[in-house]
């Protein structure tokens, strides 16, 4: 007992140094992946018209250019509305597709999975000329609709990552008793399957609605002059360069964070019993 | 209905109405691999027929294509009178019983059972009152609210006995349903299960790898190998009348011996040693199996005898309780293992003590030995 307790005093001691040298580095990435919030949160209350840092004095008017100003709401809305479809659309398309790789027995099935990555790999520039030769032959650029299409292609890789893992690892035979207890496989699968993967889910959910929210190329090139809140800030940069786009920026992380909290709220409810 | 009983014999043609469940001719290939090479079966109503066999038997797939889980390649699955071969799970009326119970862990137990009835659109409170019934029937009065995870092994494996019951349905299915559960709690649960069997009427198909699960609760063992029913039968006829070498080594212990029929009604062993056969020995030069219960020979004291004798020592003594086994190394060069009541004033033996065994012709039981 006590050579144990001795040993266990020595290990520790030879730890030390490893851990303060851990935590030092530790501590910095934490600094660095914070740094740009620490500098946009003053910036954006400050009372300067142009983005400095540090900001000579405090004020809400950038906040206040924010709500007053029609365009900016517009945007803001536009993007909303264009992420929430594209993290529906992307969410049941991606979770049909995660089935029919994780469970289908067809030909070429590993063709088609790596080709349902494609859209992560191919760079964004060329997607979206792409889609842009695409949808100007139908003369539908500048609709949000398509904006949403444009989105979609883009989402469901990262639906299909999350909600495919989970499905591996899901034991079938949930689905089955609930099919021979007189379930239908679609109904198994909506009242059983779904239910267990629903932290799956909602991870997917989130990050469709982050990767659409976010998006910039895709959205400059379909958007024409309907704009979306990334197209806005850029615009913003380019021609005016007030805080406004800090307030904007704050606005954008304190939404997105709120939604994470609720995500990890339900997404802990119901973790599948293995 | 003239056809005469069913009796053992594996090659009688079921026809539909003789059994509740009646499978016929049943093939399933995967790719090159033949899991199930011609399955004739009828379950009767209310028996209890126990699908014995290792793993890769074909007993799983069995079971799958009597679930609805798997198609069979040829060959039809009767319940009753109606063909189910080609019906989806969810109409077939059959409940089944998984190997690790597949309770739905986001809903309750009493959520659990009433999802067959729920499936058949059975009113609220017609439903809630048979949970309630069936719940008491399975001893988990009041724990309906509880979550699968927050009970006990036995009770998740009753809560899952439930739900396949509720609904009434036509057959049983029951996948290795005991062996999460440790030794004690199993051999309750076993009891239990056929207990509530006998006592419901219900036609079980039980499929497992343990023999003596299988010698326990079944009415009638089918044992599977390569995916054939190579005996069908009582436990009783399944321990004491082993068809063949594969039947005999799979259920209980057993010695196993090749032999040559000789003149006279002896047996010859490969290493020369000479047996005497029982009265039903089939002709001279007749290659044999013989099989031995370990129970049936005796330690024989000075003088005494037996249509076998051979002496030998004790390699290998296991004290079981109320028995003994012993490994005893035979002077002919072969070893058999024996059991025996344990004496407590030194009347068993040691290891490497020298002892006599005998046994009679009758004692020994011939099986076919390819």
């Amino acid at each position: 007992m006590e050579l144990n307790a001795a040993s266990r005093g020595r290990r520790r001691s030879r730890m030390r140094p490893w851990h303060i040298g851990l935590y030092a580095w530790c501590g910095l990435v934490f600094l660095f992946l914070m740094a740009p919030l620490i500098v946009v949160f003053p910036i954006s209350f400050s009372s300067s018209a142009y983005l400095q840092f540090p900001p000579p004095g405090w004020s809400l008017r950038w906040y206040a250019a924010y709500i007053d100003d029609f365009a900016w709401i517009d945007a803001t809305i536009r993007s909303l509305k264009v992420a929430m479809a594209t993290t529906a659309l992307s969410t049941i398309l991606g979770t049909m597709l995660a089935f029919s790789i994780v469970r289908g027995r067809f030909f070429g099935k590993s063709t088609f999975n790596q080709i349902s990555m494609l859209p992560l790999i191919v760079p964004v520039i060329i997607y979206s000329i792409a889609v842009y030769g695409l949808f100007a032959q139908l003369r539908l650029i500048g609709n949000w609709q398509v904006i949403v299409l444009g989105h979609t292609v883009h989402a469901i890789p990262f639906v299909l990552i999350v909600v495919g893992a989970a499905l591996r690892t899901y034991d079938v035979n949930y689905e089955l008793a609930a099919m021979s207890l007189g379930a239908s496989r679609l109904r198994a699968i909506w009242r059983v399957t779904l239910p267990q993967i629903r932290p799956a889910l909602v991870s997917a959910m989130f990050l469709a609605f982050i990767s659409s929210f976010d998006e910039l190329v895709v959205a400059m090139f379909l958007g024409g002059s309907n704009m979306t809140l990334p197209k806005k800030m850029f615009d913003n940069i380019i021609n005016a360069i007030d805080p406004t786009i800090a307030a904007v920026s704050v606005l954008q992380i304190i939404l997105v964070t709120g939604i994470l909290i609720v995500v990890s709220k339900i997404g802990a409810g119901a973790s599948p019993a293995a | 209905m003239n056809a005469p009983p069913p009796g053992n014999s594996i090659h009688t043609t079921p026809t539909g109405g003789e059994g509740d469940l009646t499978l016929v001719g049943i093939v399933r290939r995967f790719g090159l691999v033949t899991a199930l090479a011609g399955i004739d079966l009828a379950v009767r109503k209310g028996e209890m027929l126990t699908i014995l066999g290792p793993s890769g038997s074909g007993k799983t797939t069995l079971l799958k294509v009597v679930a609805g889980f798997e198609t069979p390649d040829e060959g039809d699955v009767l319940l009753g009178t109606r063909a189910i071969t080609f019906a989806t799970p969810a109409k077939r009326d059959i409940g089944m019983v998984f190997q690790n119970y597949a309770l739905f862990p986001h809903m309750t137990v009493a959520q659990n059972i009433a999802f067959p009835l729920e499936m058949r659109k059975v009113a609220k409170a017609e439903a809630a009152k048979r949970v309630d019934d069936v719940l008491n029937l399975v001893d988990l009065g009041g724990l309906g609210d509880r979550l699968p995870r927050q009970l006990s092994g036995g009770q998740q494996q009753r809560a899952a006995l439930a739900r396949a019951i509720v609904f009434g349905p036509r057959l049983l299915l029951l996948d290795e349903p005991f062996g999460a559960l440790d030794r004690k709690l199993r051999e309750q649960m076993q009891l239990e299960v056929r207990r509530l069997q006998q006592h419901l009427g219900l036609t079980a198909l039980f499929v497992t790898h343990d023999q003596e699960e299988a010698l326990i609760l079944s009415d009638r063992i089918a044992v599977m190998d390569r995916g054939r029913i190579v005996q069908l039968g009582t436990p009783q006829e399944i321990y004491r009348h082993p068809v063949n070498r594969f039947v005999a080594g799979f259920i209980g212990e057993s010695n196993l011996f090749q032999a040559r029929v000789a003149s006279g009604g002896y047996a010859v062993l490969d290493g020369g040693a000479r047996f005497r056969l029982p009265a039903s020995a089939p002709p001279e030069g007749t290659e044999v199996g013989l099989l031995l219960r370990p129970e049936r020979p005796r330690r024989l004291a000075n003088g005494a005898a037996a249509e076998n004798s051979f002496a030998g020592s004790v390699v290998e003594v296991v004290y079981l309780g109320e028995t003994v086994k012993y490994r005893i190394r035979l002077d002919p060069g072969f070893e058999i293992i024996v059991r025996w009541p344990f004496q407590s004033s030194g009347g068993s033996p040691g290891k490497n003590e020298r002892v006599t065994v005998g046994w009679n012709g009758d004692d020994l039981h011939l099986v076919q030995w390819s």
